[in-house]
């Protein structure tokens, strides 16, 4: 296989990636950002790549919705800039009990229509409840808890459900 | 004792500094993973107390507010009272420390023992918009917004 081949077998793997919040990223070697045209986006991503940061921490550095930090980090990876350098911590799913509980805790503040706002929250986040894991716990409490109408309802219902899974949160 | 509520931050990994001011910015408590310069330290609560002012002045009620720097995220939360302050690095979820908060602020509203404690906390007296808080850039900042306001 001719040395062309090789790079461009190695490209296409890496095109292949799907792009998760916990991947670390640095600039590749092989190929520089001035060889390629890129967005002031996609610039403000390549300044912030240190080998350190995770996708999620940059997404939040500039403040990247989901589908955006899909888009400019999947054309990255696309024109060979980006290298893996590691996945950080593993996910720790949340179990299926954990999501009934929390629509039974919330219907006692907003009724039956909680099945519906779980759902509505889930779709916000772009998350599905069998992948869902416990780091992005805190955001649905809190997406939910604005359904309530009455403040100290709101903390309330927060309390209750950071007191039963607050170890898992605190340690995820 | 009012951290007591807020005991829970310090087990997030990532969270390096909590602290309590009143609301002339004097310390009611303070914990620190890691050191922090006084400096630091005083730029930091001046920047906060300068934020809340400027959004109570222009009726723009503000509870909370993020700060992002390329190496920490302050989360800072305005409470009647007091300020709470919080310093962490990037990796750390900003809606666990709202909810920790959160939390803990609803214990402390049924504790009729800290209730009693945060009212003889100080009511504010500070401008902290008087000349000798402010650099040029913030004044000259200031006194655009003033302009935008009386239009």
């Amino acid at each position: 296989m001719s040395l062309i081949e090789r790079t461009m077998d190695t490209m296409k793997v890496v095109e292949k990636m799907d792009v998760s919040e916990n991947m670390v990223f640095r600039l590749s070697d092989r190929r520089s950002p001035k060889d390629v045209k890129l967005r002031n986006i996609e610039w403000a991503v390549i300044i912030q790549l240190d080998g350190e940061k995770t996708v999620q921490q940059i997404a939040d550095i500039l403040a990247l919705s989901s589908f955006e930090v899909e888009d400019i980090f999947s054309n990255l990876l696309r024109e060979g800039l980006l290298e893996l350098v590691t996945i950080s911590s593993e996910k720790r799913i949340v179990e299926p009990e954990v999501f009934d509980d929390l629509k039974n805790t919330l219907k006692k503040y907003v009724g039956p229509v909680a099945d519906f706002l779980l759902e509505e929250a889930l779709e916000k986040m772009n998350k599905k409840s069998h992948t869902f894991d416990y780091s992005a716990l805190p955001t649905l409490i809190d997406l939910l808890s604005v359904k309530i109408e009455d403040e100290m309802k709101q903390i309330e219902f927060q309390t209750e459900v950071y007191e039963q899974y607050k170890e898992f949160m605190i340690g995820s | 004792m009012i951290m007591e509520f807020f005991e829970d931050l310090k087990r997030v990994d990532g969270v390096q500094c909590i602290v309590l001011f009143d609301k002339n910015l004097k310390l009611i408590e303070r914990w620190s993973a890691k050191y922090l310069s006084e400096k630091i330290f005083n730029e930091i609560r001046m920047d906060m107390a300068q934020v809340f002012s400027l959004t109570d002045k222009y009726s723009r009620e503000s509870q909370e507010f993020v700060l992002v720097t390329t190496k920490d995220k302050i989360y800072s939360r305005n409470f009647d009272r007091f300020y709470l302050l919080v310093l962490a690095h990037l990796k750390v979820d900003i809606q666990l420390i709202r909810l920790i908060v959160t939390v803990g602020w609803g214990k402390m509203l049924k504790n009729k023992k800290i209730q009693k404690a945060l009212r003889k906390l100080p009511e504010p007296s500070t401008n902290y918009f008087a000349e000798k808080f402010l650099d040029d850039v913030e004044a000259k900042y200031l006194n655009q917004l003033n302009h935008i306001k009386e239009e």
